[in-house]
């Protein structure tokens, strides 16, 4: 804090659920930056708001019960804390459910940090017919006492008076202490004095008697932090055990009964009812309903199909804008520049490219207004709760059954969303395995080969080839959790919050971060990517052909009639010359180099380099198809020319690995882009590159091989 | 008499006696109020019958049935913490 300049360092901290983003929302508006706390995806936001002369910067820290540091979210807080020693931190205590809010307080009370105490969803409380006595509650944790509602900003003025007040106070809070048993404190007592002959007059009365606390409930980070001085810890541990010893109970139960006893005493004098209104309790009608045993289920199910059916539906419109925007553009670009390389690369390498993946941004945006909207009114606990068997059975959290499905509609959203997975394994988990879920992308690649090969079953294979990426996605994880894994889970200890009527500022506000989150993946890697790709397939410029066809073109002209058949003739020699192009630059060597790797699986170089492009996306599978197949790369999957070019190409086991392939190995750039964000680890990227190219290859290999005796 | 909080019915509570099992699992309940003598009752029951929901503190969390089962609670002190809550 600096008085001349009249900076404030500010924290948001708070349960889950209490309010704080929407708070911070109100409070930044839309001047709000997005990142990540330094090594994990934890989500950090950060917006200055001015008022009465002072700098207020503020940090939203993440939701948590605790600062014990038992989860990310707990380190992240405690942490901040710790090391960037903000100058006050705002509370949010969601007022409806003072006591357990409350704990947390007690925890930030004994860091001894300058604080506001923020009541927020005041307007809950109000409607329910209880009275908070602020002043009292002030006076009673010396610190302000602010009452807000976080949704219509009520209040907000009041809490930034309060932290300017802080703020001009030199933020100096009178102490107070939470009481313990008599025990625990003598215990403190011993363990303070031992700290103080190690620190002498270094440390700070109160943070010392936070370092005692600490030390005696057995925290490993302070253990750690203290290590060098093993006779204190030694002491703590003896002091540790006797106390255990004579109560029965575990220090970390004690001291946490010595808080909840504070704060129950606390909520006694400042909580009254003043009418005794019938509490008719929303949340509990709803939750019959959509938590009923029959019920449901298939009411989740119904809300899922709903968000498909919407995204992909409504998603249509704005995309088709992309689309012609993107090809407009293209055009321009053409005619603007000189023909030559440069604007091959602009065109087709980059637009095209970059073009080709912005397409699904109205998806994306989509989908994570349903999430959003799941989220913020209290269902995705539920839909959590409703799927967690099913999804315990093969290992994972029931969080990350949504995540899944989203995969889908997009692999790359649906990456995003297992942020709402607490546990870092179980994420990393739902990561890996997600790239098996059959996004939409690869549907045209399907409907080819399944409508050319299949056709009297083609309906039946697609459901199958959905089902087997399911299936492989269940086998994966429930191995990788029997192996890699290993290790106790985190139990699943969720809150189901009330349900409540989301914020319109926050779910846009969500919803236009995510869509800023992918674009900035769009604009580095798959913009790279793009460019690679377009470099191996224009070059070299110069191959050697086989034979003239500018002679030839000439030929037809001059010796055809202008008409239908002189067209035809045209076009099939200019689709003959891409091919033989498409075969002789980088791509199409690559294609042949590596085509042995297929051999056993049966595909021939053709296949290979559409499956090489199908890294890029799998949208380009079927464009280059259409190229190499002759037909020119304005295809998409029902077009009957390239059926009928492709008819005889494949035996149909191939065409049936070929699709088994497709399902199975790396969907995309951008997904590699966004697990590689998401895990924050070039390790953990290289090892879902390579299990999905793995396992598509083996099982390719295996339908091959089984195809071919029941075809 | 002394059950495990898994063995309630909908509808039922009792209060926290103790809490079994391993560390992680205790301290994280301790910290969101399973306290002693903190009343729990069980809400609704997920469609295979696993995990279930509880009340606490005003405030609703779910349970796998797994961990239900380390909750010791006791039927007969609600009574009278019920009657007590009543009175006052
Ligand atoms: N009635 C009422 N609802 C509120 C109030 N403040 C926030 N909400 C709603 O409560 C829900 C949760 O709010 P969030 O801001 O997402 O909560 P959070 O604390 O950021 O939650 P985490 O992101 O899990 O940490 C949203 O639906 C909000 O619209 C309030 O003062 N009154």
């Amino acid at each position: 804090m600096s008085k001349q300049e009249k900076t404030v360092q500010v924290a948001l901290a708070g349960n889950p659920n209490s309010g704080k983003t929407t708070l911070f929302n109100h409070l930044t508006g839309a001047r709000q930056r997005v990142g990540n706390f330094t090594g994990v995806t934890v989500t950090r936001k950060e917006g200055v708001v001015s008022h009465k002369g002072w700098k207020i910067k503020l940090v939203d820290l993440p939701g948590t019960y605790s600062l014990s540091s038992k989860t990310v979210e707990e380190k992240v807080t405690r942490e901040y804390i710790l090391e960037e020693s903000p100058d006050l931190i705002v509370d949010i205590v969601d007022a409806g459910n003072l006591e357990r809010n409350l704990f947390l307080t007690t925890q930030l009370i004994e860091m001894d940090i300058p604080r506001v105490i923020v009541l927020n969803m005041i307007d809950e409380v109000r409607a329910k017919g209880v009275v908070i006595d602020t002043s009292n509650f002030s006076k009673l944790l010396s610190s302000p006492v602010v009452e807000t509602v976080g949704r219509s900003g009520e209040g907000k003025d009041k809490l930034l008076d309060a932290i300017v007040e802080v703020a001009e106070s030199g933020g100096k809070a009178r102490q107070i202490r939470i009481p313990y048993d008599s025990h625990v404190e003598e215990a403190i007592d011993r363990t303070e004095q031992h700290i103080a002959k190690l620190h002498v007059g270094k440390v700070e009365e109160e943070r010392s008697r936070w370092l005692a606390l600490k030390l005696l409930e057995g925290d490993s980070d302070v253990l750690l932090q203290e290590g060098d001085h093993t006779d204190l810890i030694e002491a703590a541990k003896e002091e540790q055990f006797k106390l255990e010893e004579s109560h029965g109970e575990d220090s970390q139960t004690l001291l946490a009964d010595g808080r909840y006893g504070f704060i129950h005493g606390l909520v006694q004098e400042v909580e009254s009812k003043s009418k005794s209104v019938t509490t008719q309790n929303l949340t509990r009608k709803i939750d019959q309903i959509l938590l009923n045993r029959l019920l449901g289920l298939p009411l989740f199910l119904f809300f899922m199909w709903l968000m498909f059916q919407t995204t992909f539906t409504i998603g249509q419109y704005p995309m088709d804008w992309i689309d012609s925007g993107v090809s407009w553009f293209s055009n321009m670009m053409s005619a603007a520049l000189p023909e030559g390389l440069v604007r091959d690369l602009v065109v087709e390498g980059i637009i095209g490219g970059v073009g080709g993946i912005v397409i699904f941004l109205p998806n994306i945006v989509l989908l994570f207004l349903f999430i959003s909207f799941f989220e913020n009114t209290g269902y995705m606990a539920r839909a959590a709760f409703l799927m967690d068997h099913f999804m315990h059975g093969i290992g994972l959290h029931g969080k990350a059954f949504i995540p899944l499905l989203m995969g889908f509609g997009c692999n790359v959203p649906a990456i995003m969303a297992a942020r709402t997975i607490e546990n870092p394994k179980d994420r990393l988990l739902t990561i890996l395995i997600n790239p098996f879920m059959s996004c939409s992308a690869r549907l045209p690649v399907y409907v080819l080969l399944a409508g050319i090969f299949f056709s009297e079953n083609a309906g039946s294979v697609v459901f199958g080839l959905y089902l087997a990426g399911i299936f492989v996605a269940m086998s994966a994880a429930y191995i990788m959790k029997k192996t890699m894994f290993k290790g106790l889970s985190d139990p699943f200890v969720m809150e189901l919050p009330p349900y409540r009527i989301p914020a319109l500022r926050s779910v846009i506000i969500h919803m236009w971060e995510k869509a800023v989150e992918f674009l900035k993946k769009v604009s580095g890697i798959i913009l790279v990517g793009s460019i690679i790709i377009w470099f191996l397939q224009a070059f070299p410029q110069n191959i050697e052909l086989s034979m003239d066809y500018g002679a030839a073109q000439n030929r037809i002209e001059q010796q055809m009639v202008a008409g239908e058949e002189q067209t035809q003739a045209l076009a099939k020699l200019s689709n003959a010359q891409a091919q033989e192009e498409q075969e002789k630059r980088y791509l199409g060597q690559i294609g042949k180099t590596i085509q042995p790797i297929f051999e056993p699986l049966g595909f021939d170089w053709k296949g290979s380099i559409a499956l090489l492009t199908g890294f890029v996306a799998k949208e380009i599978v079927v464009s280059t198809f259409g190229v190499l197949y002759n037909t020119g790369n304005d295809v998409d999957e029902e077009s009957v020319s390239l059926r009928e070019a492709m008819a005889g190409s494949m035996a149909p086991e191939v065409a049936l690995a070929f699709m088994v392939f497709t399902l199975l190995y790396m969907p995309c750039l951008a997904t590699i882009a966004v697990i590689r964000r998401e895990t924050q680890s070039l390790g953990w990227t290289m090892f879902s590159v390579g299990m999905g190219l793995s396992v598509a290859w083996i099982l390719a290999w295996v339908v091959v091989r089984v195809a071919r005796v029941l075809l | 008499m002394n059950k495990t909080l898994a063995s309630l019915k909908p509808g039922e509570s009792g209060s926290l006696v103790k809490i079994e099992g391993e560390n992680r699992l205790r301290q994280r309940l301790t910290e969101m109020g399973f306290i002693k003598g903190t009343v729990v009752g069980v809400d609704s029951t997920a469609p295979f019958g696993d995990p279930r929901s509880y009340s606490i503190r005003g405030y609703q969390i779910s349970l796998r049935n797994a961990e239900a089962e380390q909750i010791i609670i006791n039927q007969d002190r609600v009574m009278q913490s019920a009657v007590k809550e009543n009175v006052g």
